[in-house]
């Protein structure tokens, strides 16, 4: 009865935003508190006054488009006492029911009655799958970055949700979309949005608003914190150098943020977050069996691979009058660090480097109305500028540390300059600065094979997106069952990108030229949705335009735009206790503009194929239908059921290009299907303890056009001994993950729990979290030794499923005046060795024993010369006759074989190893 | 606790922990013989070694190496220590491009810490001259960016034409001694192999100060086989082509004088000095030949060794009982112990192959004394 009184009263509180908004909002019924009727023209009011909305003849009030936070919330009406509750706590698309009940003045106040229902879970209007991570969690659960924690949803593989490729996912921060739309399926978005600045954060799969687009797998809302009323700071130091025995990775990480009052209502927020770690990406690799090899006494730490990344971020919030605000927003990334190259293990000085750098400038001009207007409006005009700038290749010089793996110096590579000016005409040179690569004789093992010295790879990779974003955004409020949506933006970006190999040598023969691209694209899209309730029935029906334009001429002929039409649908309903939500959507997002361009870098040298770019990509596409059921069996308790369909079309791949198999060109030709049921199922988080489990099976599976498989799998005609190549080949998706299940628990104690120590409580206030996670395994194809037939079904085999465990454990510690805490996170607590990828020709990490042994040979076949004692390469182990001359292939084929097998030692097939962060923190 | 003390705490417990470096590749180096003796063997490399130089603090040589890597048969300048081990660098032309010719880094001299001269040919692999030749200066720590100074061949003042040169000594930081050597390319028999026959021409004094090299031929050493200096570089030592006596010319006074006659033990060529004591390669595999066309040529392929207390002129045959034969001795700079590092062959079988080093692998070998 009184979940059903809930649900009864969450849909009189009307109609609220669709998921993956930025904001909530405030709704509920005014009453007399003597005759339960409900009291008109009660103004009720958050921020001071400055938003609000006023009660209807029966008491109903909505005010919307309220920023995720927590807020106090005013009640006021002639003739009665005032009512007033802080500590309100809005969510992001969800509504927050508060019911006020009021006193007349006449009659003496026993208590003043403002009851908050927060129920999202049975919240009929909030249709979309949605996941939330609250500031609260950032803090408590053992994670350090947003995508660690988006990545505990339901289904998340990384960065991958439902199944869905990286850079599928969009962002939506305070509002205002950023994407990457450069590389996001292979790179990052170049800024970091420091955690402490979160005031939530979600991960929404289905049923996102049409206000948001480029995304086909899920919408990453992130909501961030304003700036108090009153001064607070934190400073955050955590590292991992107190640990031994192998558990040093060098981390250090320093956070600092403050947030106060400026003038005039002004308040700023800024944050500064730097890390740095000796190994930026720790691998629990296995030792290698050969004892000569220097990694068998250092097992642990990959040298060559530092990084630190510094992000900076401040935020003021300008109130103008009562109306108007303006928030400015600004975010600075650096992230740079060394990447261990296994055919630099012992030259490390010639591995290359990678500098990644991002901003993100925004302003928000918010109107609202007052709260007393007869068709609220909310309106926001968004400006936004973003941008990215990467680098890879070979430093000028190497880092000289100063404080662990911080430099304090920008890196620079290179060809760097050359490369930012697209200069392909001097790059047809060899590109001073490089040198001639040459075998290195500072092995174990002496012979000129495999490892490098005297000079890089070569390569000079380098890449800039920019993009002015305008959006406008308006919330318009038809009576208290009804809310329109409509909006426009505008994106006008510029994409460089250049890329050179074998700098040491000159273009010709075999050294293809650099490769570069110039274009400016063009992007923006349209939208209206309604929100509104019939009787028992929530309904939510949008329209979304989208259209982009590559600004490329493709042959001396501009190519116009691309367009797409996207409706979104959603019915809700509540029955007997139980939301159930059915939704259907259509999603279109514009490809990554790379593909747009020849890719001759990455391509040619991993897979040694030529990739022609098409200008003439259109939108990739899916459409999804999720029907869900949402219930609150008791106070405490709730439980979710989806079962999802996603249809994915337009998929971009690779077609053959003229008759040589290794050269394609991209174009919109793969699709397929995503299905899947998920449960969720939770305990919040009450009487000190909270516990949130969750399941997936999945099912991801693309019909693909793919030339490379394609012609990977001919099949012989039986009549005839024709050669057949299908038209389409049907496999398993990369991310396709058939079970995810994540247990989240979260536990804090009573300050005054546990033995006294000393007139103390050692285990007061103790807070602990622990992430536990099975997940079965990615697939994988198999090919032969030399790549071109497959030896297995496209993605038909599967890695080893895995678990791992998280923990954190906080002490909070007084400080005299301020509060501190001490606090120990333990990632993959048992250290379990997990393999990531495999080798395509083994499907194991390591190489056969007897590919192992031909490439050794072949070596040899090479460089079959002796090995004097004067010479830099003898090595006196290998001299079995003790003549002071390593000759003939029973002394030197040995050395190549130990040589190839130190080589081909998998590294970064294997995960992170158990990592310790053990953290001080100071608040005032 | 306070914030100062947590702080405080918190500085301490990280400074505390250095970070060292992972993992680094075992030292397989080596700074001593592979097998200790006298002499002892330092170098086994299949190619040729010759023509040692010390560098000035006696902590090491130079040598040019026969590489056997490549077809291309490439000569190096190596550096080993004192006392031999491994070569811990290595002076070649390492552009791919040039895989395919010929190219020699040779006769390696090295003044101070810094200053190298050393002589450069290119040629296609297989010929039997090279295209290319120069004499060059330069520094250590970047040798190929190293200026060409002399052109090879050249033509001195009096007319000679010398085509290569040898026994690089240096007086001072620009001014250099050696040997110019004529070179000559014949088959001493029908049938027998191509052989380069490099006989000694005079010493030439070049002085490197000005915009141009300035080349001064030393009087009286026409017909110049060797050429050395006193530790103290204020005295000429040499020795001329068919003759056994050592001569001597003091700097600058240019007085005349002879160090030593070494009689009918054979020619003397080949000589090194250090303090008192001085070292030559006497008779063995040596000829002198005056021969109409080509003009005086002495074909050498190794003698004996005989060191020489020239207070005294007591003479000593180095490892007498070895059947080995020496050429180009180099004393190292003064020091506590006294080392000769030489070329050192396989005597010559034949009439085809006497007299000649074609087909003959030198290495190189340490001669110790207290």
């Amino acid at each position: 009865m009184r979940a059903r009184l809930l649900a009864g009263v969450a849909l009189l509180a009307c109609a609220a935003p669709l998921a993956a908004q930025s904001t909530g909002a405030i709704a509920g019924v005014v009453t007399d508190a003597q005759t339960g009727r409900g009291l008109a023209n009660v103004t009720v009011t958050v921020e001071d006054g400055r938003r609000g909305a006023v009660s209807d003849s029966a008491g109903r009030y909505r005010i919307r488009e309220v920023r995720s936070g927590t807020y106090t919330l005013r009640a006021v009406l002639i003739g009665y006492t005032p009512a007033q509750r802080e500590s309100l706590v809005v969510q992001a698309s969800g509504t927050l029911v508060v019911n006020v009940a009021m006193t007349p003045t006449s009659v003496p106040v026993d208590s003043i009655s403002i009851q908050a229902v927060k129920d999202p879970v049975l919240d009929p209007m909030a249709v979309g799958t949605t996941v939330k991570v609250t500031a609260e969690e950032l803090r408590r659960l053992p994670v350090s970055t947003l995508d660690e924690a988006i990545s505990l949803s339901a289904g998340a593989v990384g960065q991958s949700y439902r199944g869905g490729r990286l850079g599928q996912q969009s962002f939506v921060l305070d509002g205002m979309g950023v994407k990457n739309q450069l590389d996001a399926s292979t790179n990052s978005l170049g800024v970091r949005i420091p955690t402490s600045m979160v005031t939530e954060a979600s991960l929404t799969t289905n049923a996102f608003s049409a206000r948001y687009g480029q995304a086909l797998s899920g919408i990453v809302n992130v909501v961030t914190m304003d700036g108090g009323p009153t001064w607070h700071g934190q400073a955050t130091y955590e590292s991992d150098r107190l640990f031994t025995g192998g558990a040093d990775f060098g981390l250090d990480r320093l956070i600092l943020q403050a947030d106060g009052p400026l003038v005039a209502g002004i308040t700023f927020l800024g944050v500064v977050d730097a890390t740095g770690r000796m190994d930026a990406s720790p691998v629990s690799a296995p030792p290698p069996t050969d004892p000569l090899d220097p990694r068998t006494d250092a097992v642990a730490m990959l040298p060559h691979n530092s990084g630190e990344q510094l992000d900076l971020a401040g935020k003021l919030m300008i109130p103008i009058g009562r109306q108007q605000t303006l928030r400015l927003f600004g975010l600075y990334g650096e992230q740079q660090g060394l990447l261990y190259d296994q055919l630099f293990k012992y030259e490390l000085g010639f591995a290359p480097a990678q500098r990644i750098t991002g901003g993100l400038v925004t302003a928000d001009l918010q109107h609202a109305s007052l709260p007393g207007a007869r068709t609220p409006l909310v309106a926001d005009l968004r400006v936004g500028w973003y941008g990215k700038d990467f680098h890879r290749g070979e430093l000028v010089s190497q880092p000289d540390y100063k404080f662990g793996a911080f430099t304090g110096e920008t890196f620079h590579f290179k060809g760097e300059e050359m490369a930012e000016r697209l200069d392909t005409a001097a790059a047809n040179a060899a590109v001073a600065g490089f040198s001639n690569p040459t075998f290195s004789t500072s092995t174990p093992w002496g012979v000129p094979a495999f490892f490098l010295t005297g000079g890089s790879r070569g390569e000079i990779a380098y890449n800039h997106f920019e993009e002015f974003r305008t959006q406008l955004d308006a919330t318009i409020g038809l009576g208290h069952s009804t809310d329109l949506f409509v909006g426009a933006q505008y994106l006008g970006q510029q994409v460089q990108t250049f890329q050179r190999i074998q700098a040491y040598l000159p273009v010709g023969d075999s050294v293809p030229p650099a490769s570069a691209s110039d274009f400016s694209p063009q992007a923006g899209s349209a939208y209206t949705e309604v929100q509104t309730r019939l009787t028992d029935l929530a309904f939510s029906a949008g329209l979304r335009y989208d259209y982009f334009d590559p600004g490329m001429d493709l042959n001396d002929t501009q190519l116009g735009q691309q367009s797409s039409l996207n409706p979104r649908f959603a019915v809700s309903t509540v029955l007997s206790g139980a939301t159930l939500v059915a939704t259907y959507g259509r999603f279109s997002m514009p490809p990554d503009l790379q593909y747009l361009v020849d890719a001759t870098f990455d391509d040619s040298t991993r897979t040694g194929r030529y990739r022609r770019g098409n200008p003439n990509l259109g939108f990739e596409q899916s459409n999804q239908f999720e029907f869900s059921l949402r219930l609150r069996p008791r106070e405490l308790f709730t439980l979710r059921i989806g079962a999802y369909v996603k249809k994915l079309d337009g998929l971009v791949s690779t077609i053959p290009l003229g008759t040589n198999p290794d050269s394609s060109i991209f174009g919109n030709t793969d699709y397929g299907s995503v299905k899947g049921l998920e449960i969720l199922a939770a305990k919040e988080m009450a009487h000190g303890w909270g516990l949130q489990v969750s399941y997936v099976l999945q099912q991801a599976t693309a019909t693909s056009t793919n030339a490379f498989l394609r012609l990977q799998m001919p099949t012989i005609e039986p009549g005839t001994g024709d050669t057949i190549y299908p038209g389409r080949v049907e496999y398993p998706l990369d991310y396709d993950q058939r079970h995810n299940f994540t247990a989240i628990f979260q536990s804090v104690l009573n300050p005054t729990a546990g033995p006294v120590v000393l007139g103390g409580h050692p285990l007061g206030a103790l807070e602990a979290a622990a992430i536990l996670r099975y997940q079965s395994g990615l697939p994988y194809s198999t090919y032969n030794a030399t790549g071109d037939s497959l030896t297995s079904d496209p993605n038909g085999l599967r890695l080893p499923s895995y678990s791992t465990a998280d923990f954190l454990l906080r002490k909070p510690i007084p400080l005299g005046r301020v509060m501190g805490s001490i606090y120990l996170d333990i990632r993959n607590v048992f250290n379990v060795t997990r393999v990531e990828s495999v080798r395509r020709d083994t499907g194991t990490p390591d190489i056969d024993e007897d590919a192992l042994q031909a490439q050794a040979k072949a070596t040899y076949d090479a460089h079959p010369e002796p090995i004097p004692y004067e010479s830099p390469r003898y090595r006196a182990y290998a001299d079995l006759d003790a003549n002071g001359i390593i000759a003939g292939e029973g002394e030197l084929l040995p050395l190549y074989v130990r040589a190839a097998r130190d080589y081909n030692t998998p590294v970064f097939q294997y995960g992170s190893p158990r990592l310790f962060r053990l953290g001080f923190e100071v608040m005032f | 606790m306070t914030i100062r003390h947590f702080l405080l705490f918190t500085a301490l417990a990280v400074g505390a922990c250095s970070h060292e470096e992972p993992f680094d590749t075992p030292d397989t180096g080596s700074d001593r013989p592979f097998q200790p003796g006298t002499p002892a063997r330092l170098t086994y490399n299949p190619g040729t070694d010759q023509h040692p130089s010390w560098a000035d603090d006696g902590g090491s040589f130079f040598y040019s190496s026969q590489r056997y890597s490549t077809p291309d048969g490439d000569r190096c300048i190596a550096q080993l220590p004192a006392t031999g081990g491994s070569a811990f660098r290595t002076i070649c032309n390492p552009n791919p491009a040039a895989e395919d010719s010929s190219d020699t880094f040779d006769s390696p001299s090295l003044f101070g810490d810094d200053r190298l001269l050393y002589v450069r040919t290119a040629s296609r692999p297989g010929a039997t001259a090279p295209n290319t030749a120069g004499v060059y200066v330069g520094s250590l720590a970047d040798p190929l960016s190293a200026a060409r100074v002399l052109p090879l061949p050249y033509t001195v003042p009096g007319g000679r034409t010398h085509g290569m040169i040898s026994m690089a000594r240096w007086l001072g930081r620009n001014q250099v001694m050696y040997l110019g050597q004529s070179v000559i390319y014949a088959r001493e028999c029908n049938g027998c192999a191509l052989d380069t026959i490099i006989t000694g021409l005079e010493v030439v004094e070049m002085d490197l100060g000005g915009a141009q090299p300035t080349l001064t031929v030393v009087p009286g050493t026409y017909g110049a086989s060797s050429v050395a200096l006193s530790t103290t570089r204020d005295t000429l030592y040499y020795t001329l082509i068919n003759d056994s006596r050592v001569y001597r010319i003091a700097l600058p006074s240019a007085q005349f004088s002879i160090a030593h006659d070494f009689g009918a033990q054979g020619i003397a060529r080949d000589v090194t000095v250090l303090g008192s004591r001085l070292v030559a390669v006497v008779g063995g595999e040596v000829a002198y030949i005056d021969d109409p066309l080509l003009g005086p040529i002495q074909p050498d392929g190794g003698g004996a060794l005989i060191s020489v207390d020239l207070v005294t002129g007591a003479e000593t045959i180095l490892q007498a009982q070895t059947p080995m034969v020496f050429r180009r001795p180099e004393f190292a700079p003064a020091g506590s112990t006294v080392r000769l590092v030489v070329e050192g062959y396989e005597p010559g079988v034949g009439p085809q192959t006497r007299h000649q080093l074609v087909s003959r692998v030198g290495e190189l070998y340490l001669f110790e004394a207290p």
